[in-house]
């Protein structure tokens, strides 16, 4: 929120989230000019990860939560793309639900379009590498997505309030009430949304959940 | 969800550069969170109101109300804990049974100048959100040479939005009606059910649109019917004034030991 971080931070945050997002920028420029078709791909998917943040899941503390849609995008375009996606979403968020803010979009852009995916992408093709079924690894990436962006997020606000360790603790433990339940929600239901995918257009899901060929049978 | 965004279309302030806006908001932040004293950013909550008000045309929606609640309630939370984090002398504790909350002055201070930040924050984004419709900022962003593909990205993202916020609302509606709410499980498959069905249909709507916006000579510009104002040499003198003066009142307030955090 805007007004949490002195301007030091601000500026800290915002220095390291920006060679991610000229990657990420690269990344969409060179996509877009090998295959223009995917712009509008790209867009969708953006706007598709805006509207699933709008969704209101029940939490279990009672209360309700959104999903963040980065540990999908993380999946299908990696962490340079997110990162871009986290960008437009975030700044969709300030102007259009007044939440999150201009001068804390480094840091929120880093907790959620990098740190975040950054890890969840490594664990994923960890994963992936060692044929750990798709259920699996869907919910771990997700989960672990939520959870190092809440992680991230307490690491930025004990660093710039109080002693680091206690005001740690103290951080994790307001976020944990809504945080963990949010990310375990989130992967239960990303989790359901890949495998109603695969069989309603298993063609979208190969590239990143390829099929193991059964031998003997005609594909 | 688009309520702010139809508010900036009938503010009073649609008018008025993009880019002005932007850099008067921009030193109002900053200039709030350079301040050692709490005086800097009640004095831009004050600004941020008033501006706020003229902007809406001091008829203040429900909207407003609940997004302002929203964030009051988001910045007690923040303020209680970092009162309660920061080092100093205990002025006062609360016995929670498992363990002790003590506050000190120091976190008091800290906390109220956080709050009062954060308040003045959410009025002049709030002020900048309902003046300023997103092609108009995607516009200041071209003008503020971001690369165009970035700002071509964000308006596609916007306008894709509003559709696939339609589909949503009628997939809703038609689970409801199918009882598909019943039950937290029921409610997670049925929400996984309906981000299926709206990112098939977002895809195949990609491809078509994408056929179409080619047949049209599609050249990647944010074309706008009206072509928003850019920078004026008044906005900057604003700016450079409204940042000197609220420099100074800090200066002043610290040296005279007034309201410091």
């Amino acid at each position: 929120m805007e007004g949490y971080l002195s301007w030091e931070w601000c500026l800290f945050w915002a220095t390291l989230s920006l060679p991610f997002i000229v990657y990420g920028f690269y990344s969409i420029k060179r996509i877009m000019r090998d295959d223009p078709n995917q712009k509008t791909v790209l867009a969708l998917s953006g706007a598709f990860i805006f509207v699933l943040s709008s969704l209101k899941l029940p939490s279990v503390t009672g209360s309700s939560s959104h999903p963040t849609g980065t540990g999908f995008s993380t999946m299908f375009y990696g962490v340079g793309i997110t990162a871009v996606l986290s960008v437009i979403v975030l700044l969709f968020q300030a102007l259009l639900l007044a939440h999150g803010g201009l001068t804390t979009l480094g840091a929120n852009v880093f907790s959620m379009g990098i740190a975040g995916p950054l890890v969840a992408y490594a664990v994923f093709r960890v994963m992936r590498k060692a044929k750990v079924p798709t259920s699996v690894t869907v919910f771990i990436t997700v989960v672990l997505t939520d959870f190092i962006t809440y992680v991230v997020t307490s690491v930025q606000l004990a660093l710039a309030y109080g002693t680091f360790n206690e005001s740690l603790i103290s951080f994790l433990s307001v976020f944990a009430i809504t945080q963990i339940p949010l990310a375990i929600v989130e992967g239960i239901l990303f989790t359901i949304f890949i495998d109603y995918l695969e069989r309603a257009r298993p063609d979208i899901t190969t590239r990143i959940f390829p099929k193991k060929e059964v031998a003997g049978v005609e594909p | 969800m688009f309520e702010l965004d139809e508010l900036a279309y009938s503010s009073a302030c649609i008018k008025w550069s993009p880019m002005g806006k932007f850099v008067f908001v921009m030193t109002l932040l900053i200039s709030s969170l350079l301040a050692d004293s709490l005086m800097v950013p009640v004095v831009v909550l004050i600004i941020g109101v008033v501006l706020l008000g003229y902007s809406i045309r001091f008829k203040f929606p429900k909207v407003i109300g609940i997004i302002l609640l929203e964030s009051l309630g988001l910045i007690l939370i923040g303020s209680i804990v970092i009162a309660a984090v920061t080092a100093g002398d205990t002025v006062w504790s609360i016995d929670l049974y498992f363990f002790q909350v003590n506050f000190t002055d120091h976190g008091i201070f800290t906390a109220s100048l956080v709050t009062v930040r954060a308040l003045a924050g959410v009025s002049v984004m709030l002020f900048f959100a309902t003046s300023t419709p997103i092609p108009y900022f995607a516009d200041m962003l071209i003008r503020f040479k971001v690369p165009k593909e970035f700002a071509e990205l964000m308006t596609m993202v916007y306008r894709y939005s509003f559709m696939l916020f339609d589909e949503a609302g009628r997939m809703h509606l038609a689970a409801q009606c199918r009882l598909g709410f019943r039950g937290k499980m029921n409610t997670v498959r049925t929400y996984a059910q309906m981000m299926v069905g709206m990112f098939i249909r977002s895809i195949e709507t990609a491809e078509r649109h994408n056929i179409g916006m080619q047949c049209r000579n599609y050249q990647s510009n944010v074309c706008l019917f009206r072509e928003p104002k850019g920078i004026g040499y008044a906005w900057v003198a604003a700016s450079a004034l409204s940042f000197l003066a609220l420099y100074m009142l800090n200066l002043t307030c610290v040296q005279a030991g007034m309201l410091l955090g």
